[in-house]
């Protein structure tokens, strides 16, 4: 069979089954027989299955693409020769890379459920028209392809396996950062899209995230899900709010704001029941949500930090203190740390500009804090 | 409090007020405005509170927490009356003595006294002390002296004079013709004559119309709308109302930040008081006038700021501005003529009605009249509120009243109008505070945020910070906007970082010369204001960036 009949999957099936290499070979570029030359599409494909691999924590060098031409029987046993060679040194699957045996196994499971989708990405992004070695390898060395793989493919890729934890069972960010060996502002960055998304629930009081859907729970998973929610959906202080504002035209913001100062976030729950509830479309809420800064679609933390970001403060060296929050609590602004302690945000001229560099702490303005005063300032939140 | 019901029980009021009144009654005026809040004045406020409670001098001594005093530099700032001596930097610890020494034994406490940080000179009362003694503090002078949550405060410091005056003794043209005459214009930023926009919104056809104050201030380094309009709101309010009355509109906005807890108290408190005394509401002074008021918040983005955007936001939509060839005055609100003036323009009204337009017209500058309220900040040794008469220069803001850059730097720059100003060099200084002169030289005034930059200010990151800040605040509907100023931002951040490239400076100039052209709001055809500015100033530092 033509090499570019080798699919992702038949890669990953094969290291699923706990094979410790695989070495694809077969006609050299440009000497196809027909006129599909799939042996360029072989090609993107192993560039693109090494990079996955590297994503998982697993050695790229376990997979291999040679030429080899029916007639170069001593070639091809050179070729086995090395690569045996090769695989032995690197050592037993998983092991070798220090991935306990189920980890690996979870992070394979997420990476083949994602099959269809890379091949999508693949094709629609990744696929190289040039029929040259050359161009297929400057491709996949190039900074553009490096960008869109982190965000077509290894953002992806962390959500459905946080999505995967999640469905398990609810679980904190700061757990999720502790299984998925990912820093807490990574984790708040994903968990932030996917509440967005409505495919998980964040319950602020108990500091866990929930998946919003799940087929195949159980009856105990289920009901541990519906605990978890946002605090605000239950609770009688929404109602009042919207029916203040009943009949009024310009009563969107308005209510939008009251439930923001109430709950300090907008989940996506709440802005499906406000659309109902004033009988204005989801894709309003959402535009007028999305479009104005104080509405934040994403958690937060118990701590709101907030460094200002006006000319003044900047002046005065807020970028600067800026870094050393950031460094201290481990999260860049819009990010919540794991245990849902600090979220921090960066803002616009509050008007203390006298004051700067400021940073205001649950609406507390603290001003003149240079970036080592920093960390003082922050030991008095518990 | 029953209603007032004519400019004669207002009188009469007044009169009550200022019996009941001790004038030599001690009294504690502690700054609540935003930059001493930041400095934990509310503990100085608690703790003036308990100590007076404590000594048994309830009675005996009016404690007040005010708005902004103007020299936040200096904060907490307390003005003791009627002496009006100030203190400076007071902290919760020196309270017992400030009450033990000058309530009690009427002394100065010499220690908390401003000091001149080079002549070493001590100025004991507010009046004396160089930051405010060069000012004309027409405005927010009143902030020290009233409690802006008391509207007996204002109206025993001869507030809603004017507006009796505007109903009883004038008719709306009249009133109309005196805000001509003293041409009084916007400051919100454009310098428009606010006498002719309130009569473009007098004349529309639409019987219905409305009035609104912008309190926006999104201009990152303003903060003197807020200053007066948190620590005198009914001034706003007189304003906004005898506003009405010549306009002819029976309903009002008020459009101001989210982000101020006092600000959004004080105002709703303000707008309560006035109701309930027939201020405001229905029947106002018993003159069968009816207008009320009703509070927006800007929900935290800075285009809000434009007035047609700001308009769709009081609507309940985004707020994406329109093309300027439709005029708010005649189309605003839901298609009604609305008329929408700066929290600063509102504030100079009852002043040029009370005393006149031709006492107005002769403040200031031929074409740029009265007082300009001015947020002084960034590498200055007295940043604070400042309010000056047009005319005066730059040099004796910054150097006589602000006093210079801090740590004896040169200054390098001055930056006006926020993110969508100019920066000229030090060497024009001199230029008057006058709207059209600062636009001729490349520092349109704008709302007034004047920022100083010293020697160590690097001009390229600079105009890359405003950019940075104007693609964050574009709402998106217009393309020269949008993509421009992105195009510009990766064009400045490799030049920051070192990777400039010959044709560059070219490259930018023309992207900014498009967006001026094309763009459609002021956002958009002044975003690169900074830009040209630094360009025509320091070109040697775009330069250094590329080489």
């Amino acid at each position: 069979m033509c090499t570019g009949r080798v699919d992702l999957s038949f890669v990953l099936r094969a290291i699923a089954n706990g094979k410790d290499g695989v070495l694809i070979g077969g006609c050299w570029p440009g000497e196809c027989h027909y006129i599909t030359e799939g042996n360029y599409l072989a090609l993107s494909m192993i560039n693109l299955s090494r990079k996955l691999l590297e994503l998982i924590g697993l050695d790229p060098k376990r997979l291999r693409l040679e030429w080899i031409a029916a007639s170069e029987g001593s070639r091809y046993a050179e070729v086995m020769n090395d690569f045996s060679q090769t695989v032995k040194s690197i050592g037993p699957l998983g092991k070798a890379e220090g991935i306990d045996e189920d980890v690996l196994a979870f992070r394979l499971r997420t990476l083949q459920s994602m099959i269809p989708y890379i091949r999508l990405v693949e094709r629609e992004r990744f696929r190289v028209t040039t029929k040259s070695v050359e161009a297929v390898e400057g491709f996949y060395a190039s900074d553009e392809f490096a960008t869109m793989f982190q965000e077509l493919i290894a953002d992806k890729l962390a959500i459905c396996q946080i999505m995967d934890c999640l469905r398990e069972k609810p679980r904190s960010s700061g757990e999720l950062s502790k299984m998925l060996g990912l820093s807490s502002s990574e984790i708040s960055r994903h968990v932030n899209i996917a509440t967005r998304q409505g495919m998980c629930r964040f319950d602020e009081r108990q500091n866990l995230v929930a998946a919003a859907y799940n087929p195949d729970a159980d009856e105990s998973a289920v009901k541990a899900a519906a605990e978890v929610k946002p605090m605000a959906l239950g609770n009688d202080k929404i109602d009042q709010i919207i029916e203040k504002y009943q009949g009024n035209p310009g009563a969107l913001i308005h209510v939008l704001m009251d439930i923001q100062s109430e709950n300090q976030w907008l989940p996506k729950e709440i802005l499906t029941l406000i659309s109902g509830k004033l009988n204005v479309p989801l894709s309003r809420v959402m535009q007028i949500s999305s479009f104005y800064k104080t509405f934040s679609l994403t958690p937060k933390g118990r701590h709101e930090i907030h460094v200002c970001n006006g000319t003044s403060c900047h002046l005065r060296g807020a970028d600067h203190l800026l870094a050393s929050v950031q460094e201290l609590i481990g999260i860049k602004p819009g990010e919540v740390n794991g245990d849902s302690k600090f979220s921090l945000e960066t803002g616009n001229c509050l008007g203390c500009c006298t004051l700067g560099p400021e940073i205001i702490i649950d609406g507390k303005h603290h001003g003149r804090i240079s970036p080592d005063k920093a960390q003082d300032l922050l030991k008095n939140y518990a | 409090m029953p209603r007032i019901n004519s400019a004669a029980e207002l009188d009469a009021l007044r009169k009550d007020i200022l019996s009941r009144k001790d004038p030599e009654k001690p009294a504690i005026a502690i700054c609540a405005g935003a930059g001493c809040h930041g400095l934990d004045n509310g503990a100085v406020i608690r703790a003036f509170q308990e100590e007076i409670e404590k000594q048994g001098l309830t009675d005996q001594v009016d404690v007040r927490a005010t708005g902004c005093h103007g020299m936040c530099e200096q904060g907490p700032n307390v003005a003791i009356y009627p002496e009006e001596i100030y203190y400076v930097k007071v902290t919760p610890e020196d309270v017992p003595e400030i009450v033990k020494q000058t309530i009690q034994g009427k002394s100065v406490v010499e220690r908390l006294v401003y000091t001149d940080p080079v002549s070493g000179e001590k100025s004991v009362h507010l009046n004396e002390i160089p930051f405010y003694k060069l000012q004309r503090r027409n405005l927010i002078s009143h902030n020290t002296r009233i409690d802006p949550t008391n509207i007996e405060d204002y109206i025993g410091n001869g507030g809603y004079a004017a507006l009796s005056k505007a109903l009883f003794e004038m008719k709306p043209e009249d009133v109309l013709g005196e805000v001509k005459k003293a041409n009084l214009r916007g400051r919100g930023g454009g310098g428009f004559p606010a006498g002719l926009k309130w009569e473009t919104a007098r004349n529309a056809p639409d019987k219905e119309k409305y009035v609104i104050v912008n309190g926006h201030e999104g201009e990152p380094g303003a903060f003197m709308d807020r200053a007066i309009f948190t620590g005198n709101p009914h001034l706003v309010l007189e304003g906004l109302i005898i506003g009405a009355f010549a306009i002819g509109a029976q309903q009002g906005f008020i459009y101001t930040r989210h982000d101020s807890k006092q600000l959004k108290k004080n105002i709703d408190r303000a707008l309560e008081q006035a109701r309930e005394y027939g201020l405001l509401g229905e029947n106002i002074l018993g003159t069968g006038i009816n207008f009320d008021v009703e509070v927006h918040y800007d929900v935290g983005i800075f285009v809000s700021g434009e007035s047609s955007a700001l308009m769709r936001s009081i609507e309940g939509k985004n707020p994406e501005p329109r093309p300027k060839y439709i005029r708010t005055s005649v189309h605003g609100i839901w298609d009604k003529p609305s008329n929408l003036n700066n929290v600063e323009t509102w504030a100079n009204v009852p002043q040029i009605i009370e005393k006149g337009a031709d006492w107005y017209a002769g403040i200031g500058t031929e074409r740029s009249k009265g007082t300009k309220m001015i947020s002084l900040s960034g590498n200055v040794v007295n940043s604070g509120v400042v309010e000056v008469p047009f005319g005066t220069t730059l040099r004796q803001i910054i150097y006589d009243i602000g006093g210079g850059a801090p740590g004896g730097k040169k200054i390098k720059a001055i930056h006006f109008g926020g993110a969508m100003g100019g920066s000229i060099p030090e060497s024009l200084i001199d230029t008057p505070l006058d709207f059209d002169e600062l636009k001729k030289v490349g520092a349109p005034m704008g709302a007034g945020a004047l920022m100083v930059m010293d020697e160590d200010t690097n001009m390229v990151d600079a105009t890359r910070f405003f950019l940075t800040f104007l693609t964050n605040e574009s709402c998106g509907k217009c393309v020269p906007c949008r993509e421009g100023i992105r195009q510009l931002l990766t064009i400045l951040g490799d030049m920051c970082d070192g990777n400039g490239k010959e044709g560059d400076i070219e490259t930018m100039q023309e992207i900014a010369e498009v967006m001026s052209a094309a763009s459609l709001c002021s956002l958009g055809k002044t975003a690169t204001d900074p830009l040209k500015g630094t360009l025509k100033y320091f070109r040697e530092e775009y330069e250094a960036a590329i080489k």
